[in-house]
């Protein structure tokens, strides 16, 4: 070993992560040659200094700004847009709702696709569950837990997919109100273009929602897909809200 | 990591800026002891919960940001974090633990400010290359020595040597933190050490000299 391998190998060494010939063969080294090793016990030196050092404490008034500052960031939000609080509200439910969704749509599909696979006799009852839970999600006031009554896991499974469906649906809702009110500026080719953009996601939307209908009887399927396009519709729709004419 | 002392007890007043949502209680002082319920009671507007949390992480934010920044200016990148902490909090959804997820935005904005800071002198790249000072009878301690010598290291290379060698951490940890690969983590701070052994090289001699002739008499 040369001295320009210890070198490289020092923090390595020191942070005890060489294998036990090197470490050997490093030591060896360390033993002839003292500007190797005075190297080697600078950089342990250096780490001990490093981690005896004293916490600090920041001064007595750091709370009380952090409080104002967030009281003024605060009053500020209260004073943004309704655009602006759409907005964010879009974007919100795109960062907290895209994977967890995922998840649970491939959970509820599954549990979809064990009631109406029980069949017979079972098979209607499950169906009408289904339609009860839906209604019941749908029927709900905002800050209600409609799956809190449910009795088991699949009907709570069943029920938080009807819940985040319409978490989606009713975000969709909101937006397409405010964007139909965005687009009384806009020109007819903006408002066109907008229109064939959605109608496409409509239709996608339809389709999986059609292939979903199916695929839940026979094999459990995720409803990912269908969040997908709900999101690129609140996508267009957030952009559509806040920029203006697509 | 240690735990920052949490004295709470002295913020019970009752906040008209929580959430109002009568049928949770509000979380009880052991109940906060956990990030997880400290977390929700900070995103109800829970005023109790927040001080706790700023307890909770006040040193270590404040010792991170200062390390990165300088002291001149780590008072307003710390409140910066704190800020941006309390309003990001909706937005963690626990994939790591709140402590990486709380250092990796006082990093990102200690960072970020040295990045925006104008340079007076050159580049850190030259900064790292000016001598340490010379020894003698009035100089400062070697761990003074060391805060100094810190700033004179570029920016990258602090943020992992503070991380490591100063906070504890392992590599994994700090690669999580600064979105990095574990071996960039591991030679930046093989460069960093380097650097320090060359700007107190002459302090860490006459330390050595000095043992040495102690042993000798």
């Amino acid at each position: 070993m040369r001295c320009r391998d210890i070198h490289e190998l020092v923090t390595a060494y020191v942070e005890g992560e060489l294998d036990e010939r090197r470490s050997s063969a490093l030591r060896g080294h360390l033993r002839v040659c003292t500007v190797c090793a005075e190297m080697v016990e600078d950089e342990v030196r250096v780490r001990e200094l490093a981690g005896a050092l004293e916490p600090l404490d920041p001064p007595a008034e750091l709370w009380s700004a952090i409080d104002a500052r967030l009281a003024d960031a605060e009053i500020a939000d209260a004073r943004r847009s309704r655009v602006w609080l759409w907005w964010q509200r879009a974007l919100d439910g795109a960062r907290r709702y895209r994977i967890p969704l995922g998840v649970a749509g491939a959970a509820a599909a599954a549990a979809l696709a064990l009631l109406v696979a029980r069949g017979g006799d079972e098979r209607p009852a499950g169906e009408s569950r289904v339609a009860e839970l839906a209604t019941a999600v749908k029927s709900s006031a905002p800050g209600d837990d409609p799956c809190g009554a449910v009795a088991t896991h699949d009907e709570q499974t069943l029920c938080q997919m009807h819940q985040e469906d319409r978490r989606y649906l009713d975000a969709i809702a909101e937006l397409t109100q405010l964007v139909a009110e965005e687009r009384t500026a806009w020109s007819a080719a903006d408002a066109s273009r907008f229109d064939a953009a959605l109608a496409e996601l409509d239709r996608a939307a339809g389709d999986e929602l059609k292939r979903l209908a199916v695929a839940a009887a026979a094999a459990p399927s995720s409803r990912d897909p269908l969040y997908s396009i709900y999101q690129q519709k609140i996508d267009l729709l957030s952009r559509a809200a806040v920029g203006g004419a697509p | 990591m240690d735990d920052d002392s949490v004295d709470i007890a002295a913020s019970k007043k009752p906040s008209a800026l929580a959430v109002v949502r009568p049928a949770r209680r509000a979380a009880s002082a052991s109940d906060l002891a956990d990030d997880a319920v400290l977390v929700e009671a900070c995103r109800r507007g829970e005023r109790r919960a927040m001080e706790a949390l700023y307890h909770r992480y006040k040193r270590r934010v404040f010792g991170l940001v200062t390390r990165i920044v300088g002291p001149g200016e780590s008072e307003e990148v710390a409140q910066e974090v704190f800020v941006r902490i309390f309003r990001g909090l909706g937005r963690f959804r626990g994939d790591s633990q709140l402590s990486t997820w709380i250092y990796r935005l006082a990093v990102n904005a200690a960072l970020s400010h040295v990045t925006r800071r104008p340079r007076h002198e050159g580049d850190d790249e030259a900064l790292a290359k000016l001598p340490a000072p010379e020894v003698s009878d009035s100089d400062p301690s070697l761990s003074q020595r060391l805060e100094r010598a810190l700033a004179h290291l570029p920016a990258g290379y602090r943020a992992v040597l503070v991380l490591h060698d100063i906070h504890g951490m392992n590599h994994e940890e700090v690669a999580e933190i600064l979105g990095c690969q574990v071996g960039t983590s591991k030679s930046q701070l093989h460069k960093a050490r380097a650097r320090m052994r060359d700007l107190l090289g002459p302090a860490l001699a006459a330390e050595r000299a000095a043992e040495r002739g102690g042993e000798r008499k």
